[in-house]
């Protein structure tokens, strides 16, 4: 495995006074438990000494509206707003503040994932704040079902998928090329690689991409399991390829040297289905290489998906901006 | 799907639904949608003729068609040109501008390519060019066909940064079909393409929203004779009627509709003679040029051969536990002369003879209608049985298919599956499913050294491992199916066990053999559930239920449905996959299996199969997909 540089630092103890000291804007998300799971305040707590402003982002199942709360760092309300709609409510709302002169981090342990897509976009490309950080606090177990009328094993982290066949939003694009290739970070849930794998129908194949090393020890043996049938379908067993599960940028180097060399004859459409390090990674990378095509399935998540907190981590992003 | 997708294409009766009068081509993913219209399009036409070396030309004669495909983009339509605070007229506007656009790109492609064949030559082309440039108000590139061809990527660039940031520039709004009439307009008036009826073929239309259907019905209802909009749509795809006037589009009056799945069931030879067209095209591939002069080995009947019922007798009948079944008819019998002293034990060697010395099937049967309550249902059957009377042979007729599913469950043997109408039943009329069943029967034949250098029959076995894999691949990815995969997953996993256990019931009397499909009051279901009426709706949508017009009404006075269950499923269920039988689901069961949860969905299954204990056991769905464990 290549060592790759990146900025990635761990939030405990001993580093959450300077990282408190380093940021502005908190940037989380609105979630109906939020207070009530550990690893969605996690960040928030840990960075003690902060002083700054909280966004707390929010949309809805298919990604269409968009509200914000703001807090101060005592957790006074500032202000809040519902019924937005995500285009163009985030990028308005985002102008209305003084991101060019603030340092930004956004928690993207509990933000929902088409608001970091956007908000990836508009923060490197748009409005750019002065330095840009991301964290992520890693679960130390997820929930999981078992015999839904048959012995499948299934993990228990969405309510439904609506589906792939919507754009995300700031990343629509207008299909030109029939030829297609699927690329896809996966995780433990095997529907959502089947559903868009079955939805594509790539010409190209499909290059799965493993969380590896995984959060926990044997996690990418749980993921290659439950998307086993879908990679043998696509006869894609050897096109699995590697990225440390917590690594935005392992992902970005990783979709770089997969882009340089197939983007040429294909359309490579990127859907980050597997940890949201993984999709932080993706949304950089399409949001640098326009030509990429973000796709997502919009998985519905339940509460409470996830057991304790394992560790946070901090990524730096500044060099990301344009 | 291929490039060349002409070579694999067989023109049926089907190619003559391409009429004056715009089609719906309505089925399911597989079903054979995407292949028509493709192979019926100007590229596929060109890509055959000039591989055939025949003069292009021959295509423009009168009243030959000139398609024009287009495969709705669903990840750039539908929901993303919606909303984001500009009104719904504004999004019309742009989304007919994409929509003549998208086409137009496509038949800017044509002209360039007739214009490098030389069937005509740019001049031809200048006014067209000049009239297109004014409808999109280009009055920056010139008119070549590369000038307005990247005008047009301009619009669609435009169009696209609008719909991630409706800040950016508001792009054109065009009317629904201007350019597009504008163009074959002009296009037939260059003489050669004169005599051509042209045809938009618009692929995937369940992909779009409710108003930019309503654009397209438009266009459908506005069909002429030389341009009609033909449209490929998944079962209940279409979400409106109207168009944009308010106007209602009808059958027969404004379209022809098409049903390739209800079609395959009640024209079966022809859909079969269909399947061995399609296999012939593809087996021409394989077969050596030193072997051609076989035509058995471009049949695929040939491979996939029926090797009779009487195999599977001889299974049951070598099994041991066969001598418990027997065993249990005659004891049925005794109780039965007990009871009502009708035969002398003279008489009862040769009940025993007419009735137990049968095949399995056969014996089975006896046992089901001894456990009849009538009475009097052991002379009755004893005498029937011994002059063969049409009664008798009623019977047999209705009643000793379903017992094949009795005696594999009884005996621990698997339903084996072979020859062509068995394997075209199960596809259920999508000629995917028929040929990846093929496909897979080949790979099993394959690994037990078949080589198409040396072709045989494939063995029962392998055709049969073919079933019971495809069968259970199709199962494990149910509930991939968007949006509402894990219910449909559910509710095809508890109808299967609910006829599995009607199937295997011991003390069935096979009053109602092989029932594998349901009907109910769809409507009533609807007002009860929304919900549940959406998800029975995504269900026909993606093909994991089918409907039909009701065959025999059992519930007469409300309006009913039928719905079958995907026949591609019934080996993993060991059920039949024959049209027989139908169940009565009450609404309010069958929202429970919709949307309910586990245990409810289990207790409705159980109470509908008149089961208070649960000792089935049906496939296991192995992710890791080839190994079938033993367990189907």
């Amino acid at each position: 495995m290549v060592m790759i540089y990146q900025e990635k630092f761990d939030l405990d103890a001993s580093s959450a006074s300077y990282f408190s000291s380093q940021i502005d804007i908190l940037i989380c998300g609105l979630r109906d438990d939020a207070t009530r799971d550990e690893r969605c305040s996690h960040v928030r707590t840990t960075l003690s000494d902060f002083k700054g402003t909280v966004f707390n982002l929010g949309t809805n199942e298919s990604a269409e509206i968009f509200e914000y709360e703001i807090y101060d760092w005592q957790n006074s309300a500032l202000d809040k707003q519902q019924g937005l709609t995500l285009i163009p409510g985030l990028k308005k709302f985002l102008s209305l503040q003084d991101i060019e002169n603030s340092s930004l981090c956004i928690d993207i342990t509990c933000l929902s994932q088409p608001i970091l897509f956007l908000l990836v976009k508009i923060l490197l490309s748009e409005i750019k704040p002065k330095r840009l950080f991301a964290s992520y606090t890693e679960p130390k177990k997820y929930l999981k079902v078992s015999r839904v009328l048959t012995d499948d094993e299934e993990f228990d982290l969405y309510d439904e998928i609506v589906g792939c066949n919507y754009s995300v939003p700031g990343f629509a694009k207008i299909n030109r090329k029939s030829n297609e290739m699927l690329v896809a970070p996966f995780g433990f849930e095997r529907q959502r690689l089947l559903s868009i794998y079955e939805n594509v129908e790539p010409k190209g194949g499909l290059i799965p991409i493993l969380g590896f090393p995984s959060f926990v020890p044997g996690w990418d043996l749980t993921a290659l399991y439950m998307n086993y049938k879908v990679l043998s379908d696509a006869e894609s067993e050897q096109k699995v390829k590697f990225c440390e599960a917590s690594s935005p940028f392992g992902i970005f180097n990783l979709l770089k040297d997969i882009y340089d060399t197939y983007a040429q004859d294909y359309r490579i459409l990127l859907a980050p289905l597997g940890t949201r390090p993984h999709a932080l990674g993706a949304a950089i990378f399409a949001t640098k290489y326009r030509e990429c095509h973000l796709i997502y399935d919009f998985p519905v998540e339940k509460n409470f998906r996830s057991e304790s907190v394992l560790k946070s981590n901090i990524y730096h992003l500044s060099h990301f901006i344009d | 799907m291929g490039d060349a997708n002409w070579k694999y294409y067989v023109k049926t009766g089907s190619t003559e639904l391409l009429s004056e009068k715009p089609l719906i081509f309505e089925g399911s993913r597989g079903c054979g949608k995407t292949m028509f219209f493709l192979c019926n399009s100007w590229k596929e036409k060109f890509l055959e003729a000039e591989a055939n070396k025949q003069d292009l030309k021959a295509l423009f004669r009168d009243g030959n068609i000139l398609g024009f495909y287009y495969k709705v983009d669903g990840k750039f339509v539908g929901r993303n040109l919606f909303g984001k605070g500009i009104e719904e007229w504004v999004w019309q506007s742009i989304f007919n501008t994409y929509f003549n656009i998208m086409i137009a790109k496509e038949i800017l492609a044509f002209l360039e390519y007739c214009i490098n064949r030389n069937v005509i030559s740019e001049d031809h082309i200048k006014n067209l060019l000049l009239r297109v440039n004014q409808k999109v108000q280009n009055k920056e590139s010139g008119t070549s066909i590369t000038a307005v061809g990247n005008y047009f990527d301009h619009i669609l660039d435009k169009i696209e940064a609008f719909s991630n940031d409706p800040e950016k520039e508001k792009p054109i709004g065009l009317h629904a079909g201007t350019l597009v009439t504008t163009f074959i307009e002009e296009i037939r008036k260059i003489t050669v393409f004169s005599a051509c009826r042209f045809h938009i073929f618009v692929d995937e239309f369940e992909e779009m929203n409710v108003q930019q259907q309503k654009q397209i019905n438009t266009l459908i209802k506005q069909s002429k004779y030389w341009l009609v909009y033909d449209i490929g749509v998944k079962s209940t795809g279409r979400f409106t009627e109207e168009t944009i006037s308010g106007e209602i589009i009808q059958e027969p009056h404004d379209f022809a509709h098409y049903y390739p799945e209800s079609d395959s069931f009640s024209r079966q030879t022809d859909y079969e003679d269909l399947l061995i067209s399609i296999c012939r095209k593809r087996l021409q591939e394989y077969i050596p040029e030193r072997l051609a002069s076989n035509q058995d080995f471009f049949d695929i009947r040939f491979y996939l051969k029926f090797y009779g019922l009487n195999v599977e007798l001889q299974e049951f009948a070598a099994k041991p536990k066969f001598e418990k079944i027997k065993a249990l008819l005659k004891e049925k019998i005794d109780n039965e002369n007990n009871q009502h002293r009708l035969y002398s034990a003279e008489e009862l060697n040769d009940v025993y003879a007419v009735l137990l010395g049968q095949t399995p099937d056969i014996v089975r049967m006896h046992i089901s209608l001894l456990n009849r309550k009538s009475k009097g249902k052991l002379k009755e059957l004893y005498e029937n049985a011994k002059l063969n009377t049409d009664k008798y042979k009623d019977w047999k007729h209705n009643m000793l298919f379903a017992t094949y599913f009795l005696l594999c469950k009884e005996l621990d043997v698997n339903k084996k599956y072979h020859g062509l109408k068995t394997f075209s039943m199960l596809s259920s009329g999508v000629i995917r499913s028929f040929l990846e069943i093929c496909e897979s029967a080949f790979d099993f034949a394959i690994s037990n050294k078949f080589t198409f250098e040396a072709p045989r029959s494939l063995t029962m076995e392998e055709q049969t491992q073919a079933a019971h894999y495809v069968s259970q691949s199709k199962v494990s990815k149910i509930d991939g199916f968007v949006p509402d995969g894990v219910y449909l997953k559910r509710m095809i996993l508890a109808l299967g066990k609910l006829f599995y256990l009607k199937h295997t019931d011991p003390d069935a009397t096979l009053g109602e053999p092989e029932p594998n499909h349901f009907y109910t009051k769809t409507t009533e279901l609807r007002s009860l559930s929304s919900d549940a009426g959406r998800v029975l709706e995504h269900a026909v949508m993606h093909n994991v239920l089918q409907f039909d017009v009701p065959t025999k009404e059992k519930n007469d006075s409300i309006e009913t449905t039928d719905y079958h269950i995907n026949h591609i499923f019934c080996p993993f269920f060991k059920i039949s996959h024959r049209r027989k039988r139908k169940l009565y689901i009450d609404p309010k069961d069958l929202k429970t299996l919709l949307i309910g949860n586990n245990s409810e969905a289990e207790k409705v299954i159980r109470v509908l199969a008149n089961k208070l204990t649960d000792n089935s056991t049906q496939g296991t769905i192995n992710f890791f997909g080839n190994d079938l464990s033993g367990e189907i």
